[in-house]
C-alpha cells in the first residue's frame, strides 16, 4: 500500500513539471534572427535616445515614445515590432494561444526593467514612471 | 504443486497491478494540461453574464530565462543565446 502511494504522489508531482517551462524560445528562424539582429543593431542607437529622456521602457515589454521627431518615433516603431516578432515566436513555437502574449511581454518587460542604464526612465508595474537608479 | 499454484497466482496478480498503474499514469499525464489553464463560465442573469478565466500554473521560470539571454544578446553583452 505504501508503495501505491509512493508511486502515486510521486507521479502527480513530475507529471505538471513534465508540462510546465513551455515558454522557450527552441528555434532561431530567419524571421527571429533578422528580430533579433535588427534590435542588436539599434541597441546604441536606443540608448542614445533613452538617456536623452525621449524614450522609455515601458511595462508591457515595449519601448514608450515620449517626444521627438519622426526619427525618434520610427525608431521606437521598429523596436517595438521586433519585439513583438519575438515575443509572438516565443508563444508559436510553444503552441500556446495569442491571448498569453499578456505573459510574456510582462517578463520580458521586467528583464527589460532590471537591465535598463541608469538614468533611464522606466515604467514599474504599477504604471508609474521611474528614473533607474 | 502447491508452491505452483501460489506462484501462478502472484503473476497474475502482477500483471493486474501493472495494468492498474499503466491506466493511471496514463489518466494523470491526459488529464493534467486540463488543470493548467481553464476558463469557467457562469451566467446568472443572461444580460450580465460572468466569465471567470483561471490560469492555474504558468511556469515562467524558463521564459525569465529566454528573457534574459535574448536581451544580453541584444544589448551585446553575450555573442549568442
Amino acid at each position: 500500500m505504501k508503495k501505491i502511494l509512493f508511486f502515486i504522489l510521486t507521479l502527480i508531482l513530475v507529471t505538471p513539471l513534465v508540462y510546465a517551462g513551455s515558454y522557450d524560445l527552441k528555434k532561431i528562424t530567419p524571421e527571429i534572427k533578422k528580430a533579433l539582429d535588427d534590435r542588436r543593431s539599434r541597441f546604441s542607437q536606443l540608448e542614445t535616445l533613452m538617456s536623452q529622456e525621449k524614450i522609455g521602457e515601458g511595462n508591457k515589454g515595449y519601448v514608450i515614445y515620449f517626444n521627438g521627431d519622426d526619427k525618434v518615433n520610427e525608431v521606437a516603431s521598429a523596436e517595438n515590432q521586433d519585439r513583438r516578432t519575438i515575443y509572438e515566436a516565443i508563444l508559436k513555437q510553444n503552441k500556446l494561444p495569442l491571448s498569453e502574449i499578456s505573459t510574456v511581454e510582462k517578463v520580458f518587460a521586467e528583464t527589460q526593467r532590471t537591465k535598463a542604464s541608469k538614468g533611464h526612465k522606466i515604467q514599474l508595474e504599477n504604471g508609474d514612471w521611474a528614473t533607474k537608479a | 504443486m502447491e508452491i505452483k499454484r501460489v506462484s501462478s497466482f502472484s503473476i497474475k496478480h502482477m500483471q493486474k497491478r501493472n495494468s492498474f498503474f499503466a491506466l493511471l499514469s496514463l489518466l494523470i499525464l491526459l488529464t493534467t494540461p486540463l488543470f493548467q489553464s481553464c476558463t469557467v463560465k457562469a451566467v446568472g442573469d443572461p444580460n450580465r453574464p460572468i466569465t471567470i478565466k483561471a490560469h492555474v500554473i504558468v511556469d515562467i521560470r524558463e521564459l525569465k530565462q529566454t528573457a534574459d539571454s535574448i536581451e544580453d544578446y541584444v544589448s551585446g553583452n553575450t555573442e549568442t543565446i
